[in-house]
């Protein structure tokens, strides 16, 4: 498999006083090109910023960036940091793009909704001014929003609405590969199926590639080919969506998908793994296995060395000592998914 | 079953708009017992936060006002009540949690402080006293360390904990009733399992009877004895939770349903409902789902269609019920469902 993006050892740390928020740290990840990849895990694991840094969203200033992100031959990490890295960035910013959770805060609200999303077109020089009334009309058109809405402005929009902006604006420089950071959360429950349902359609017509952040994990499922759930920074399962789902290895992956509520009151009864306390805070990790402290499965193994990730079955990879060694914990009694 | 705590009669709440008064609320009826759960659902607008704060009495009138309807509390009219009288009842006999903690909890007080206070004023107990019974509920709510946590700000707390010092000070004055409006909602999923684990442990313990408001239908079915479904002000179907979940029998219960991916199912497309919830303060004649309505005949648009009876526990306001129960989609949803899971329904409408 020729990846389009390949993500290795990335670690993202942020200074702060008395020490520094260890966001995102050791991960690697292969995109493969037409593929949707969904990233989950719960606040503070590092999600977010992991499709932030791909997209070279922090300045060193911010963020301590270390590690690889491939992208077409070049090495994106390195750009950042490189003198005139606006420049050189620039090609690649057409090619990745990203779509926020937030419709309402990612719109400028004195900017027209047309302006808005001739912007990057703008930018990127990308169609001649004589042409861009109807490259706007096209675009709206595209997300299923009527041409004559560009004259108008982001209040006069509903959230499912802004979201679709949000998707034009993104698809307007014609990307390969894009971010979508909780995209579906901040909307309605019946806005979602309509929003999640044009994202597959662009995709299938424009041949992109998604990595798709979320919490809820339902949306990841039905979203993604293959599911990477990170806890504290770090990738602790990654495989096939229904894998993951259907026969999570990890411990962490079996708490986690065990307390997804499921909208049936027969299935109230399933037994569930309880998991202890809280995420510890990324300025201070646990030694070794981030999850050990919260496992009822830890050795002391797990207490002094970190597990890699490691390939335990054909594209299968779990970051956890007996799971590597073959031990294989038991799972809540789960119906199979119905093909 | 026993004499209901808190009765809710065509209720109607409306709120002043540019030309009169629209209904947030329109026509609620529900009663609720000790130890029972009810849910209500619905999206933005669909009036389950305002039926809320009208039970707690928090409703600012004007510009909202109550012309039609009655919430009785143990048999007492809560509507008109004086502002006394319901100071004695809101957070003492009726208490409720928000969604956000954060911006319920005193930013500027000690946790401590914030749950002794509302001891010292509905129990008139002594400092000491109410510091030893709030440490211990802190405790009970599974706050490690709780004597170190009564010392401590709001936001030295992560949100669970947080969401967990307003169960503790809720629970403080032994509610009967618990209005929990989407108390999980900014919570991470197993933070969610952990706060909704506790509040049936306590339900049980206790003998409250709560309402729950969400949009989360996975949570309500984990939850919920009772279902109430709301849109645009109006009950579009209620009925037992297990025969709502199975037996949709209005066209919107049955486009949710559709519409959310059931990460125990897999489908290639998402079913999904066309257009978006009407407009805070727009003002529909009939149903207010017609317009998204697959539905939808002349008639719908011309007059709200009554709750009517489905089954003994079941009731869906909807002109094309037969239609809809009919539904070749919908037969398809219902059988994917049984071949699913757990028992069967024991009661509930055709299919």
């Amino acid at each position: 498999m020729s990846a389009l993006v390949s993500i290795r050892d990335l670690r993202v740390h942020f200074p702060v006083k008395g020490g520094r928020v260890r966001a995102v740290d050791g991960v690697s990840l292969d995109i493969a090109p037409g593929e949707t990849v969904g990233l989950v895990g719960e606040s503070g694991c590092g999600k977010s910023t992991t499709g932030r840094a791909l997209l070279q969203l922090y300045t060193p200033k911010i963020a301590e960036i270390t590690g690889e992100i491939r992208y077409q031959g070049n090495d994106l990490v390195a750009l950042g940091k490189a003198r005139g890295a606006t420049v050189k960035l620039r090609p690649f910013r057409k090619d990745l793009q990203i779509i926020f959770q937030d419709p309402y805060a990612s719109l400028d609200p004195r900017m027209t909704i047309g302006a808005q999303i001739a912007e990057p077109l703008r930018y990127h020089a990308l169609v001649p001014k004589k042409d861009m009334a109807a490259k706007v009309a096209e675009l709206l058109e595209t997300v299923g929003l009527s041409p004559a809405m560009a004259a108008r402005y982001p209040h006069e929009f509903s959230g499912g609405q802004r979201q679709r902006v949000g998707i034009a604006r993104a698809l307007a420089v014609s990307p390969r590969f894009i971010v979508c950071d909780e995209p579906i959360s901040a909307l309605d429950v019946s806005i979602q199926a309509q929003v999640m349902n044009l994202m597959v359609e662009l995709q299938d017509k424009f041949h992109l590639t998604y990595l798709f952040i979320a919490h809820d994990l339902a949306a990841v499922k039905h979203i993604s080919d293959r599911i990477a759930v990170m806890y504290l920074g770090q990738i602790v399962e990654l495989a096939a969506a229904d894998a993951v789902y259907d026969t999570p290895l990890h411990p962490y992956t079996q708490a986690l998908i065990s307390a997804v509520p499921i909208p049936d009151p027969s299935q109230r009864t399933r037994s569930r793994i309880r998991l202890e306390g809280e995420i510890p805070s990324p300025l201070n990790p646990p030694s070794g296995c981030r999850f050990h402290p919260r496992c009822t499965y830890a050795e002391t193994a797990c207490k002094t060395t970190e597990p890699p990730l490691t390939e335990v079955s054909p594209g299968r990879f779990v970051a956890c000592h007996p799971v590597a060694r073959g031990v294989r914990f038991p799972i809540r009694e789960a119906p199979a998914s119905t093909a | 079953m026993s004499a209901p705590i808190l009765e809710v009669s065509d209720l109607v709440v409306e709120f002043r708009h540019d030309h009169g008064y629209f209904a947030a609320v329109n026509g609620l009826s529900f009663t609720l017992a000790k130890g029972q759960t009810l849910g209500i659902v619905g999206e933005s607008g669909s009036g389950k936060s305002v039926t809320n704060l009208a039970v707690m009495g928090l409703l600012p009138r004007p510009p909202a006002r109550i012309p039609r309807g009655q919430i009785r509390f143990h048999g007492e009219d809560l509507v008109n009540a004086p502002e006394k009288r319901l100071r004695e009842i809101r957070g003492n006999r009726i208490a409720m949690i928000f969604q956000d903690p954060m911006t319920s909890l005193n930013p500027y007080l000690r946790i401590g402080r914030q749950l002794t206070e509302s001891l010292e004023i509905h129990q008139n107990l002594k400092r000491q006293a109410a510091k030893d019974l709030a440490v211990h509920m802190l405790g009970r709510v599974g706050i490690p360390a709780p004597e170190r946590r009564f010392d401590q700000y709001p936001h030295e707390l992560s949100g669970g904990m947080r969401q967990r010092v307003m169960i503790a000070m809720m629970l403080l004055n032994r509610p009967e009733v618990l209005i929990a409006d989407e108390p999980t909602t900014a919570l991470d999923v197993t933070i969610q399992a952990q706060i909704l684990d506790l509040l049936r442990d306590l339900q049980a313990e206790l003998g409250m009877a709560v309402t729950l408001i969400t949009h989360d239908l996975g949570v309500v079915a984990g939850m919920a004895d009772h279902v109430i479904v709301m849109y645009a002000g109006r009950v579009m179907e209620e009925g037992r939770a297990i025969d709502l979940f199975r037996n949709p029998s209005h066209p919107y219960t049955l486009g949710l349903l559709q519409s959310i991916p059931r990460p125990d199912q897999r489908v290639d497309r998402l079913y999904s409902i066309p257009g978006r919830p009407p407009d805070a303060g727009s003002i529909t004649q009939g149903c207010p789902f017609a317009a998204r309505c697959r539905f939808a005949k002349p008639a719908c648009t011309t007059a709200a269609p009554p709750l009517v009876s489905v089954s003994a526990t079941q009731r869906s306001a909807c002109i094309a019920i037969d239609e809809v129960l009919a539904d070749p989609a919908r037969r398809e949803l219902v059988q994917r469902a049984q071949a699913h899971a757990g028992p069967a329904p024991t009661a509930g409408g055709g299919a």
